[in-house]
């Protein structure tokens, strides 16, 4: 029976219990398989023993190892444990120790893994220790291990040399019964005895330090052969025809396979515990017994290489044995049969497993690889980083997110702190041939604790530019939750001091460092890409971005206070074993397609002008195919880009990101450059905008020279119709010429542009006022067919305005027009304007430049209420136009029937309603009085047209009566267009007016019907709406500006043109709402490799799409349309690219949910495109 | 039972498979707490670190004069297998029939009892080597406690005549061995797991 003191527990436990059982007092260790389990246990039994050991997780092996071994020049006794490479990290140390040695015992452990498992390499650390010269200890088995540490101590202590202890992986993660032997309690008091010709020794005493070191293993050999607890023979005998040197594991392999084969008495087992120094005179001796020798030992050929006469040896270096992988017992049962075989001894045969492995293999399993666990944030961030860089690289490096390969985003991964390394080589790299590509290292925090820093400081040192992504979960995660620094937590769970990732990263001298909630994919996803934004700006340089979140496996209860339960909605089964779209159950018309939209700046256009299309062409400088696309809807882009209220810019969705883009700028600065000298546009085909159609039968009269007239006439000749055009005026242009301030539109660009319709072929009659002395019936019989009224609204509707008839008192039309026609303007040195829309500032601003005083403009409502455009608000300020807002004229005061001021009182207004209009609710007292020599009212203006008498139908609100489909008047033949159909309106409208006006006129002229399909002119309310999730701020185009000091006396033009460069950079702020652009995007971001591109289009190969929809949710403009099926469709996505092992595909070819291992973290709706991953509301 | 014999000798080499977070580790802490109660010495190896993480987990326990903790392929008495793919893998460990010695026997946990390959039935009983089907996830599901699968799978082996552990000695390791938390669900699971066994499974030969 077990008596109390046996206990089966791990190799690593078994180690731990050597350590205390030999009086341990110092304690030192870096997590890493398979060397983890030693530190918590010792822990362990430090606890339940009350020992006074002291135990810290250092923050890597060569400070573990500097820590334990300075102790142990206090007299105490150390010991250090890490894995196999972890010696690596320490091996600079561990140089010199050797030379200098240990007062206390000081033992290292340092566990291999052969295989490997969970390893870089197979390295063998008994080639460490020969090469470093101190002895090493082999285990074959936990108990051993156990049993070794002791001795190991005491040779330390005797000879003050550091002893290794080397378990393999087998002795480490191996479980045996051991017995617990009582603990030791050796008195050591700190002791450091001061010597520094032995502590700091100079290389003259180095090399007598290395004589010392080669006498100490001189006698420690002479010791080992004489070491027969750990050394010595089984079943010895006088002569041996096979006998067999087996050092550490290998000794419990061989043993249990002579058994097995019935051989135990047979053949003679040299057991080897201490391969160095090497006992040569024992080893040397059995072989002298036998004819033949085999040597097992894990991993390199140590033993044999030091066996001097290797004659009668088989093992690694004559090919008997493998020389890379694990020895595992088929493999040693295989060697030795054969080899029995050779010598004529007699082994039962081994039925083989392979027919069976075949068997099984040929089913073709799934390998079930290692993954992140389910909910682990590591995958968040991953997914995220894949989704921002699809064509990043990616250096990471040791730990959990080492899986991050499964997902595509562990590009490297060398050793502890490279990827942080290897990601600033890669930079400079690259950088050295002028190239930028996005690298993304990613590091866990332990592992940026271990070797991260130094790394990071070079990289910032020498200018490196890349993301590095620190996962921190707070946790030593894949070597068993060991506490991190940034804990607190010391390795025996007191507290200590935590550190701080972010001060660790600010130290290092980074200057851009975010903190992220991996959980938060599409957070993720923007941040990473604001740093690499921040990477490439020329003030830029490395940026640090912390995704931080527990790590899930360990902190269970984490998402158990706010689950996100998840469930999968399916179709109906596919009929083969395959993704639905593969199988065909899809059908065809939700397979992806690219399909451009109406961008909202287009739909919302009157006239439809393609401005996404031109602004596309101006981001890649095609100037001239910019202005071209402009006119094939619109010929006055001169008059446009100044005097277009934008609804197009109202409507812009660059405009919910930050500003919309500066539509009527980039037209303006298209139509001004084509005539400036050095311009890059127009060089070439403007697509035949300037020349008239074949002439057709039809001669059409227009009555009116403003935009509408000037449109419909337009149109009208490129459809080859004669027209003329009467005039009233003595000049063309209505509004834009004698009601605009010149300012805003300089007469050569209005002149320009009507030239254009001059140029086509229409004639003005100017002044020629169409009603009195020349009437519609008249222009009938000139044989006019067709007559278009296009008159505006130039005639001010009576006010109620006391004192408006008195003599300087004038409405802002006629004033302008004055101003236009050259005529008199009376006195003019103290100037009131009334009103608050263009036309009043234009007055306004124009009574400035005329060189009045003073200019007051009283607007009864608040400023931002003012239907002026903003800008123009600003710059009339800051001319010196002063604004007296709430301020309601009540009388216009006069003497001599001269006015000579205007007195008002002040608006109490209401609360703005839903659409921000306010009512006025009262007029306080007391009334003001502001003197002026001049008062510019701001009245409506309606059409005039009582001179046409009663042969112009009319509302009642005073304008030309049409049916709205084809602006036709009841009367036939006569066709109304403008501000004298619509009340006055913007320029755009009267446009839009001109061109439907000209096509209903060329339908009735070529006896068609007017109203057929007419519906669909003008703005489309069917707009596209893109993700602007991922689109960064960015300004706007700065405006440049005629200084104010000469706008004084000028009315040269204000807003001056912006140059080249500016104009592009603001054209690529366009979003390119619902059409193609040629980025790239679904291209790269396709997991499948589906999407190709030829040229300016892309192929989509619907034989490798699994519909999974990225490309959907990634093209930046919304061209790609698949409509998600909101079911899964097995497309596989969450599968391959998310990789949560709580997904997996059921035999049926169906997504399910794993619930035996889901932690209901939810992040996998973020990675179906489907909708068809759910959340379930509990 | 040669294996459990009289005075008390026994030479069991056991693996246990299945995939990370299944609780093969507990399994095998079972199986080492009888052994140790029983006197008998352990030697066996677990998988530790990256395998932990979802992929494939295989635990080799050896009860009785051993000293390598490995057991090799076609050596095995017992197979516990907790998913069906990784039992398809670790197939081959199962020892044939002997002149004298009857083959290794097999449990897995699978929803469909007919799941194994016609051709690979056919070979195993050939050799003598026993295999048993059992739902144990859906057993223990219904418990209320998925996570005791290995548990509802060990209760079912252990109805085995062949199986050489007593049924009542493991539930002792049973209690022993689970957190206080989860004992009593833990021995009902294991219990159901015994009842279903011996429902399925035939009984021994007399």
């Amino acid at each position: 029976m077990a008596s109390k003191e046996e206990k089966v527990v791990l190799g690593n436990e078994a180690i731990a219990r050597g350590i205390v059982e030999s009086g341990c007092h110092f304690f030192a260790a870096y997590p890493g398989t398979p060397s983890s389990e030693i530190l918590p246990a010792v822990v362990r039994f430090k606890k339940e023993n009350n020992l006074e050991i002291y135990v810290e997780w250092s923050t890597n092996e060569k400070v573990a190892f500097e820590n334990a071994l300075v102790a142990s020049y206090t007299g105490k006794r150390t010991a250090v444990a890490m894995k196999q490479v972890g010696l690596n990290v320490a091996a600079d140390s561990l140089m010199s120790a050797a030379y200098i040695g240990t007062i206390g015992g000081f033992v290292i452990i340092s566990c291999d893994d052969p295989g490997p498992h969970s390893s870089q390499t197979e390295q063998d650390t008994r080639f460490m220790a020969m090469f470093a010269k101190v002895p090493v200890f082999d285990p074959s088995s936990p108990r051993e291990a156990q049993e070794m540490i002791p001795f190991a101590f005491e040779l330390s202590e005797k000879y003050q040399i550091p002893v290794i202890l080397r378990p393999v992986m087998r002795v480490s993660h191996a479980q045996q019964t051991i017995t617990f032997n009582p603990i030791r309690r050796v008195e050591r008091k700190a002791n450091f005895q001061r010597n520094p010709q032995r502590w700091s020794a100079t290389p003259r005493f180095r090399l007598i330090l290395h004589k010392q070191l080669n006498a100490k293993l001189k006698n420690i050999a002479e010791e080992f052969n004489a070491l027969v607890a750990l050394n010595f023979i089984d079943h010895d005998r006088q002569k041996a025809s096979f006998g067999i040197i087996a050092g550490g594991i290998a000794y419990a392999m061989v043993r249990d396979t002579l058994s097995e084969l019935g051989l135990k008495e047979e053949i003679p087992i040299l057991k080897i515990g201490t391969p160095f120094p090497f006992p040569a005179e024992m080893v040397e001796a059995f072989i002298e017994k036998c004819d033949h020798v085999l040597v097992l030992e894990e991993t390199e050929p140590v033993i044999e290489f030091q066996i001097r006469d290797k004659s009668k040896i088989y093992g690694r270096l004559d090919g008997t044995v493998p020389s890379e992988g694990e020895m595992l017992p088929e493999i040693v049962t295989q060697i030795i049969s054969a080899l029995c075989k050779q010598f004529s001894i007699t082994v039962p045969e081994i039925t083989p497993t392979t027919p069976l492995e075949k068997m099984v293999a040929d089913l073709g399993l799934p390998i079930r690889r290692p993954t992140l666990c389910s909910g682990c944030a590591h995958r968040a961030s991953f997914f995220a980083l894949k989704r921002a860089f699809p064509t990043g690289i990616f250096p990471s490096d040791i730990g959990c997110y080492t899986l991050g390969m499964n997902m595509d985003t562990v590009d490297t991964c060398h050793d502890m702190g490279a990827a942080i390394t290897f990601a600033s080589g890669l930079y400079q790299a690259y950088h050295q041939d002028g190239k930028e590509v996005p690298i993304i290292a990613t590091i866990g925090d332990s592992t940026f604790y271990h070797s991260g820093a130094p790394g990071l400081l070079n990289a910032v040192y020498n200018g490196a530019r890349f993301i590095l992504v620190i996962l921190d979960n707070s946790i030593t995660a894949m070597t068993g939750m060991q506490p991190t620094p940034e804990s607190g937590t010391t390795a025996d769970g007191h507290p200590g001091q935590p550190l701080s990732i972010e001060e660790l990263v600010k130290g290092c001298g980074v200057k851009y460092l975010r903190v992220v909630n991996p959980y938060d994919i599409r957070g993720m996803i923007r941040e990473v890409k604001k740093a690499y934004r921040y990477t490439r700006k020329p003030e830029g340089g490395m940026a640090v971005v912390i995704a931080r979140y527990p790590c899930i496996t360990y902190q269970k209860e984490q998402l158990k206070a706010d689950p996100t339960r998840v469930d999968i909605r399916h179709l109906p089964p596919p009929e083969k074993d395959l993704p639905q779209m593969k199988s065909g159950a899809i059908p065809s018309s939700l397979l992806p397609v690219y399909r451009d939209k109406i961008a909202p700046c287009q739909g919302a256009c009157p006239i439809q002008v393609d401005a996404r299309g031109y602004i596309a062409l101006i981001a890649k400088g095609r100037f001239d195919e910019a202005l071209a696309l402009v006119r094939q809807k619109n010929p006055f882009p001169g008059i446009t880009g100044r005097l277009c209220a934008r609804p197009c810019e109202k409507v812009c969705r660059r405009g919910d990101v930050d500003e919309p883009i500066a539509i009527d700028l980039l037209k303006r600065y298209l139509a001004d450059m084509e005539i400036s000298l050095s311009s890059p546009v127009g060089k070439e085909g403007a697509g035949g905008y300037d020349t008239p159609g074949p002439e057709k039968e039809g001669k059409v009269a227009i009555i009116g020279s403003g935009p509408a007239g000037l449109m419909a006439a337009y149109d009208l000749r490129r459809l080859g119709y004669q027209v003329t055009i009467f005039e009233a005026l003595p000049l063309p242009g209505g509004t834009m010429a004698v009601g605009t301030a010149r300012f805003r539109l300089p007469e050569e660009v209005l002149n320009r542009e009507i030239d254009l319709v001059k140029k086509m072929g229409a004639e003005f009659r100017l002044n020629t006022r169409v009603g009195d002395h020349l009437s519609l019936d008249d222009l009938r019989a000139q044989g006019y067919q067709a007559i278009l009224l296009a008159p505006g609204a130039h005639k001010p509707k009576e006010q109620d305005l006391a004192g408006q008839d008195a003599f300087g008192v004038i409405d802002s039309l006629s004033f302008l027009k004055k101003e236009a026609l050259n005529q008199e303007k009376g006195p003019l040195s103290r100037v009131i304007v009334l009103g608050g829309n263009d036309r009043a500032l234009d007055s306004a601003r124009t009574a400035l430049r005329l060189g009045a005083r003073e200019v007051i403009l009283l607007f009864n409502r608040s400023k931002k209420e003012m239907p002026a455009e903003p800008s123009e608000i600003e710059e009339a300020e800051r001319e010196g136009v002063v604004f007296q807002f709430l301020a309601v004229a009540t009388k216009i005061i006069s003497s001599d029937g001269k006015a000579t001021g205007v007195s008002f009182r002040e608006a109490v207004l209401s609360q703005p309603t839903s659409l921000g209009r306010t009512k006025i609710l009262s007029l306080r007292r007391p009334e003001k009085k502001l003197k002026a020599d001049l008062v510019i009212t701001s009245p409506v203006y309606v059409p005039g047209l009582s001179d046409f008498g009663g042969s112009v139908a009319q509302t009642a609100w005073g304008t030309i009566h049409v049916d709205p489909l084809t602006l036709a008047t009841p009367r036939e033949g006569l066709f109304a267009a403008g501000d004298g159909v619509t009340g006055p309106k913007n320029f755009i409208e009267a446009l839009a007016g001109g061109r439907k006006a000209a096509l209903s006129i060329h339908r009735y002229l070529s006896g068609e019907d007017m109203r057929m399909n007419r519906e669909t002119e003008g703005t489309s309310g069917e707009l596209v709406s893109v993700s602007i999730e991922q689109v960064d701020p960015q300004s706007k185009i700065e405006e440049t500006l005629l200084p104010l000091e000469e706008r004084r006396g000028s009315f040269t033009e204000v807003h001056l043109l912006p140059g080249e460069d500016a104009v592009i950079a603001e054209a690529k702020r366009c979003l390119h709402c619902g059409a193609c652009h040629q980025c790239d995007i679904c291209m790269v971001q396709c997991p499948e490799g589906a999407i190709s591109r030829t040229g300016e289009t892309y192929l989509i190969d619907y034989e490798k799409c699994t519909g999974c929809r990225v490309c959907v949710l990634e093209c930046p403009t919304s061209t790609i349309e698949m409509p998600a099926v909101g079911a899964c469709i097995a497309c596989g996505l969450c599968l391959k690219r998310f990789e949560c092992p709580s997904l997996i595909r059921g035999e049926d070819g169906r997504v399910k949910i794993d619930r035996l291992t889901c932690v209901d973290c939810g992040l996998c709706l973020a990675a179906c495109g489907q909708g068809g991953i759910y959340k379930v509301s509990s | 039972m040669d294996q459990q014999s009289e005075s008390g000798r026994m030479n069991i080499q056991m693996i246990i498979s299945g995939v990370g977070g299944q609780g093969v580790l507990l399994v095998t802490r079972i199986f080492s707490d009888f052994a140790l109660k029983e006197g008998y010495p352990v030697i066996g190896s677990e998988d530790h670190g990256m395998s932990q993480r979802g992929g494939s987990v295989i635990t080799y326990l050896k009860i009785g004069q051993f000293d390598g903790p490995l057991v090799k392929k076609g050596n095995a008495d017992i197979l516990l297998s907790l998913e069906k793919n990784e039992a398809y893998k670790t197939l081959h460990f199962l020892k044939p029939a002997t002149s004298g010695r009857r083959g290794g026997l097999g449990f897995i946990n699978a929803p469909d009892a007919g799941f194994m390959k016609e051709e690979i039935r056919n070979y195993l009983k050939e050799r003598g080597i026993e295999i048993d089907i059992f739902p144990a996830d859906r057993v223990a599901r219904e418990m209320g406690s998925i996570q005791s699968t290995n548990i509802a799978l060990i209760g079912f082996a252990s109805a085995h005549p062949g199986f050489p552990f007593l049924h009542e000695k493991l539930r002792q390791s049973i209690e022993r061995v689970t957190p206080s938390k989860f004992r009593e669900l833990s021995l009902k699971i294991f219990d159901r797991g015994f009842i279903e066994g011996h429902k399925a499974i035939p009984p021994a030969l007399p």
